[in-house]
């Protein structure tokens, strides 16, 4: 922060307090005056500016994505009420009521209560806010992450989220948001600048004021020339590589890639489970209609290395996209060799349902694409031993989607048996049985081989970059022990501990391994090397998904014993 | 053959090739690794290190396995078609731990650490080792010494080999220790030889601000800066000839403990209140700029180029016996903690409601700006009233490292002929020694100086009160030695969860002495140990190695990510003995030299000189690791295809093929 950044915040504040002004005077509803700002907003004409470079987080990018982060962190959303981030974005730093929208989203329902507010009131005002007693409630959080205490409690963390919300609304507000990400840092060699290309703020001045006043014709071809001036301003070498990039970000934030993926994925696995495929169970055609998803879902990974140019496998959010693409990929292998449409189906009803998953939840998967920490630039070896370990969880989701179902069939079925004949049941079970592990067996044994490969990989990129081959890490002690059990369940399956069943329902309780080498140790353990990957979040989502697996795997074998013992008798 | 033949029948050894075996050994294997991850997270990487990973009994189940591993193909020989993919597997885990058990056994990994301009060659490694020299054999053995999270007691230790050679012994091994440093009379011999020093301990009060304690040590600490007041130590008489300054790491208390203790053992932080204000002033006392203290903490006020942000309220700034008393009424003495930022650098400053312009360490009138803390029930508190230097904490601790030399900062930073100083002037050396009265104490001539103008003088004893000749402060000499020698003492503390681990301690004595002749090592030490006429130097800590070439560090650098603070890369120009090419070492950028490769792994920028740390490598396992990764995966593949229908179903029409 310096003086100029300062001074130039200084003339933008009086935007913002002209809002002020305008919004203490008003005391209609708070719905009736989004309408307005909605009103206000949509006229304002984003696809004209929506390129323009920024700075924020080391990396270039479009406004478009810089609104995108930005109102996600407040609202929760990217977008509201059809309109989109860049109009909500400048909508706030322009409009008079902005503090007066109940667009900040406190997440935490109890510290809502906490704050005086109801429970039921997702989003407050930054008015609102300003004048609750949050400042209070998060200042002890505020002073242990000053002395790098870790240890704060959910509560503090909860407040420090929200302050940090009411912060950075203040800052869209203010304008300092968008004058700190404009002022981009010195080219090579020009002395180093602390406040925007006179130029390029200039021209967004003018634009801004175009907006205010209402007039959105004049605005679009401003927008468009402040994006031709910005993209021409001196800037480090590092970021003039990425101006030609910026709209093709704009167009895959736009596009959905992944959205579209996992919704044919849901519609071709959808109709493979049903009786609607019986026409064609066998037939290998059906890999071209997966192909069409399965394009798009490459489009997207490959976008997303063209715009940051290092494959996106650095963040939770990468490596869940990278995964859903394993599933599809030895999914349909397995199809080939074993030609039974209904698993591909349930196979690619799981790849669909890990992009939802991934796509649904930006919050915690952040799909960002800032880059890396020092120690995983331009480096071979990390990029193969990351993909290698992930493409592995990837064969170990098919055999626990494999799994999962058979145990849930388990239980239906062994329900449905009081009522036939046992012995019936128990010769049709059995089929199922050996034809279901067969493919769970295969898949394991294609993840075993990846894992493990992965593992040494890692080993030789952690000699290459460290100098030393294995040094107990928890990531990749866990990768480990995911490993072993994998290997313990080919091995008693070898022995005959593990018959069809037995295989069927160990492989959903090693994909626990596998949850925790993958999510555990980033989110739960939160220590050792790989701590760049560290994040919090979704343990929740993750502890629930914890419990129905074990619950399910109890009632499965508990049905599954009382049928057993049944047939015998 | 026909021993093997037996072998394979020994039922002992089929059990140890079977399958039965391995599956159990892989679960226990999975499971006690999972608990080292979970004993790692709630603690830190040395302590799973050695409750698990490298303890001796991991060490055998990791042996165990690997016989399993072996004995499993071995078993199947001669081999079938069939047997191919299951061979070069458990062969290639074989070799891949043979090649584990080289690396730990015959490789090196320590750190180098070489200061910029300067060159090392010295490798510490995380071995711990006792060192003891003979300076009358002029003889250098080294211990290795196997860390332990227990105390144990010279029996458990069995340092017999040490005891033999040396005539030492080791009676105690406490894990983790605090270090503490008293002073104490110094023996006749140590006043003779110049050793001693005089240290004075002493609290200066006030009503306002309670009491600050403070300490000052002839050679390495001979002035502190309390507010614009200079106190120092001056030694009168005495033969004390300037001895070897001790090295001393830790202090009594030093004035910035006491800014620490202000800032962090605020147990509730203050409410900003309604209606206050932060006027920053130029260093005149010309107003610069006024705002509310609700936006200033907020956001930062930037005026001639440095930056003023807000850190903390406090309602009760008061220290007292070095600590922070917070049951003070509100608004007992209201004060904003505030941060100037100039050029990188960073500075903290007071700035107390009452007492406008009394500056805690200067850095404002460095700065050329001042800060004024107002609240509307006080009302502006005009600066003629501020109270000349009022006790506070002052900046003159001589920063650890700097072995006491520099005092640098005190003197500069003492305001001109306005500020006042008081000297204690001690009598020490052999004099002191002589006439020491043990009931009375050792008088301290205390002189009280206005700028170079001699105001009063008192003689004072002990625990008397005196009363300063300005702002009417009190003086209180708590405690004299004129001829101290430090103690250093250990205390046992806990291990701190995900803290890093203390340091670890061990009781040395001569085996001909007495048990209590002894002296406690903390890791890093070297000390001396005296017994009878013989003198052992003695060294406990980390082991190292010397590397037979040295690294000059020419350059370190650091590139951060544009307009953030995040690094992008860093990297250390070096050259191997100090001459040829300068070499570029960075991060996945490692050099190879004669065997050893260095890694870019750290560095150190900021307080003290810029240094770059590197990992340094020798593995001979490593080529062994690498094929045993190759043959290991070659085989996996192998057994892959074997076993797949595709392969079947080929080897079965080739077979009907040539049937």
């Amino acid at each position: 922060m310096s003086l100029g950044r300062i001074s130039g915040f200084l003339l933008w504040v009086s935007i913002g307090a002209a809002a002020l002004n305008a919004s203490a005077k008003s005391a209609f509803a708070s719905e009736q005056s989004f309408e307005a700002f909605k009103l206000f907003a949509e006229r304002i004409p984003s696809a004209s500016i929506a390129d323009l470079p920024l700075q924020s987080h080391g990396r270039l990018k479009p406004l478009d994505s810089f609104a995108r982060e930005a109102i996600l962190y407040v609202t929760g959303k990217y977008s509201k009420s059809g309109l989109d981030a860049v109009q909500i974005y400048l909508g706030l730093m322009v409009s008079d009521q902005a503090a007066q929208l109940d667009l900040i989203n406190i997440r935490d329902p109890e510290l809502r209560v906490a704050l005086g507010f109801s429970k039921k009131d997702r989003h407050l005002s930054l008015q609102a806010l300003e004048a609750s007693k949050l400042q209070e409630l998060a200042a002890p959080g505020m002073q242990k992450q000053e002395r790098n205490d870790r240890n704060l409690t959910p509560r503090e963390k909860s407040a420090m989220e929200a302050i940090q919300q009411v912060w950075l609304m203040r800052g869209i507000l203010s304008g300092r948001h968008l004058l700190e990400a404009l002022t981009l840092p010195a080219a090579a060699g020009a002395p180093s600048a602390n406040k925007p290309d006179p130029a390029v703020y200039a021209k967004t001045q003018e634009f801004l004021k175009a907006l205010a006043n209402g007039e959105q014709d004049k605005a679009a071809p401003l927008g468009r020339e402040l994006v031709r001036i910005a993209k021409t301003q001196p800037m480090p070498p590092l970021f003039e590589q990425s101006v030609d990039k910026l709209g093709a970000e704009v167009w895959f934030n736009k596009a959905h890639l992944f959205r579209w993926a996992a919704i044919l994925y849901l519609v071709l696995g959808l109709v493979l489970v049903t009786p609607l495929a019986k026409g064609f169970r066998k037939s290998p055609k059906i890999l071209l209609f997966a192909a069409v998803p399965f394009l798009l879902h490459i489009a997207g990974f490959g976008m997303r290395v063209y715009i940051t140019s290092v494959a996106p496998v650095t963040n939770m959010y990468g490596t869940m996209i990278w995964v859903a693409f394993g599933v599809v990929l030895f999914g349909s292998f397995l199809f080939l060799s074993y030609r039974n449409a209904f698993i591909y189906g349930v196979i690619l009803l799981g790849a669909s349902l890990t992009l939802f998953l991934t796509e649904s939840l930006p919050l915690v998967l952040s799909p960002d694409l800032d880059p890396i920490v020092a120690v995983l630039r331009s480096n071979f070896w990390l990029t193969i031993h990351v993909l290698t370990i992930t493409i592995s969880y990837a064969a170990f989701t098919i055999g626990m989607l494999l799994g999962n179902f058979a145990l849930v069939r388990a239980i239906v079925r062994g329900l449905k048996t009081r009522k036939r004949g046992a012995v019936e049941a128990s010769a049709k079970d059995d089929k199922f049985y050996t034809e279901y592990a067969m493919i769970t067996y295969r898949a394991t044994q294609i993840g075993v081989f990846f894992l493990t490969a992965g593992i040494i990989l890692g080993g030789i990129w952690a000699d290459y970059s460290w100098g030393r081959f294995w040094g107990w890490d928890p990531k990749e002690t866990w990768s480990l022990i995911a490993d072993l059990g994998y290997l313990a369940i080919l091995h008693a399956r070898y022995l005959g501990w593990l018959g069809p069943f037995g295989l069927l329902a160990s492989s959903p309780v090693a994909y626990l391994l596998v949850v925790m080498a993958w999510y555990g140790v980033n989110f739960i353990l939160a220590s050792g090397l790989h701590s760049y990957g560290f994040s919090s979040g979704g343990a929740f989502a993750v502890t629930a998904f914890v419990a129905v697996q074990l619950v399910l795997l109890a009632v499965a074998l508990a049905v599954h014993n009382w049928n057993k013992s049944k047939a015998k008798s | 053959m026909k021993w093997f033949t037996r072998l394979k029948n020994n039922r002992f050894f089929q059990f140890i090739a079977s399958v039965k075996m391995a599956v159990p050994l892989m679960v226990a294997l999975a499971l006690i690794v999972a608990v080292g991850t979970v004993i790692e997270s709630r603690y830190n990487a040395q302590v799973a290190g050695l409750l698990v990973y490298r303890s001796g009994w991991f060490e055998w189940l990791l042996i165990l396995l690997g016989v399993n591993v072996l004995a499993s193909a071995l078993i199947r020989f001669p081999y079938q078609q069939k047997h191919l993919g299951f061979v070069i597997t458990h062969l290639g885990l074989v070799v891949l731990l043979i090649g584990a058990v080289m690396t730990s056994e015959l490789g090196l990994d320590g750190s180098l650490r070489v200061v910029e301009g300067q060159q090392n060659h010295i490798v510490a490694v995380s071995e711990m080792s006792l060192k003891v020299a003979d300076a009358q054999k002029g003889t250098v053995k080294s211990y290795l010494f196997k860390r332990s999270l227990e105390p144990l007691n010279g029996k458990q230790l069995g340092f017999d080999k040490l005891r033999k050679e040396t005539g030492l012994v080791l009676d105690r091994f406490l894990p983790f220790v605090a270090r503490e440093q008293s002073f104490a009379s110094a023996p006749p011999e140590a006043v003779l030889t110049g050793a001693a020093d005089a240290v004075i301990e002493f609290t200066l009060g006030s009503s306002t601000f309670g009491n600050a304690r403070e300490w000052l040590h002839s050679k390495e600490r001979p002035e502190a800066q309390i507010g614009p007041t200079l106190l120092k130590v001056v030694v009168d008489t005495g033969k004390t000839k300037p001895g070897k300054p001790v090295r001393k790491k830790i202090p009594m208390h030093s004035a910035e403990s006491l800014i620490d203790q202000i800032t962090t053992s605020a147990a509730a932080p203050a409410a900003v209140r309604e209606g206050a204000e932060v006027v920053i002033r130029d260093a005149q006392g010309a107003e610069l700029k006024r705002v509310a203290l609700t936006s200033f903490r907020k956001k930062p006020v930037t005026i001639n180029q440095v930056k003023i942000s807000f850190s903390k309220v406090f309602e009760q700034a008061l220290v007292v016996e070095g600590k922070l008393v917070d049951k003070g009424e509100r608004g007992a003495n209201p004060a904003l903690e505030v941060k100037f930022e100039k050029g990188g650098k960073v500075t903290r400053e007071f700035a107390f409601a009452k007492y406008p312009g009394f500056s805690m360490n200067q850095a404002g009138s460095a700065i050329g700006l001042r800060v004024d803390y107002v609240l509307p029930e006080l009302g502006e508190v005009a600066t003629a009233a501020m109270p000349q230097g009022h006790p506070a904490v002052g900046a003159a601790a001589p920063e650890p490292g700097h072995e006491g030399h520099d005092h640098g900062p005190t003197s500069q930073n003492a305001p001109n002929g306005e500020s006042g100083r008081i000297e204690f002037h001690v009598l020490a050396g052999q004099n002191a020694h002589d006439d020491h009265d043990e009931k009375a104490g050792t008088p301290v001539r205390l002189e009280f100086y206005k700028g170079d103008k001699l105001l009063s003088k008192k003689n004072v004893r002990v625990g008397e009160s005196t009363e300063t000749p300005w702002m009417g402060m009190t003086l209180v000499v708590d405690s004299l030695i004129p001829n101290a020698v430090a103690v250093d003492q250990v205390r046992p503390v806990d291990m701190i969860p995900r803290g890093s681990l203390p340091d670890s301690a061990i009781y040395v004595r001569a085996e001909a002495g007495q048990a209590k002749e002894g002296v406690w090592l903390v890791e890093g030490d070297y000390k001396t140990l005296r017994s009878g006429d013989q003198s052992y130097e003695l060294y406990y800590g980390v082991d190292s190695v010397e590397l037979p070439f040295h690294i000059f560090l020419q350059k370190f650098e650091k590139v951060d990510y544009p307009g953030t603070e995040t690094p992008m890369s860093f990297q250390s120009t070096v050259q191997v003995n100090g001459e040829g090419n300068p070499i570029l070492i960075k991060m996945n950028e490692p050099l190879k030299v004669a065997g050893y490769t260095l890694y870019q792994s750290s560095y150190e920028i900021g307080n003290g000189p810029t240094a770059s740390i590197f990992s340094v490598n020798k593995d001979p396992g490593r080529s062994v690791k690498y094929l045993g990764s190759l043959i290991l995966c070659l085989g996996i593949v192998l057994f892959s295809i074997m076993k797949s229908e595709w392969f079947r179903n080929r080897q079965k029409t080739a077979k009907e093929g040539a049937r």
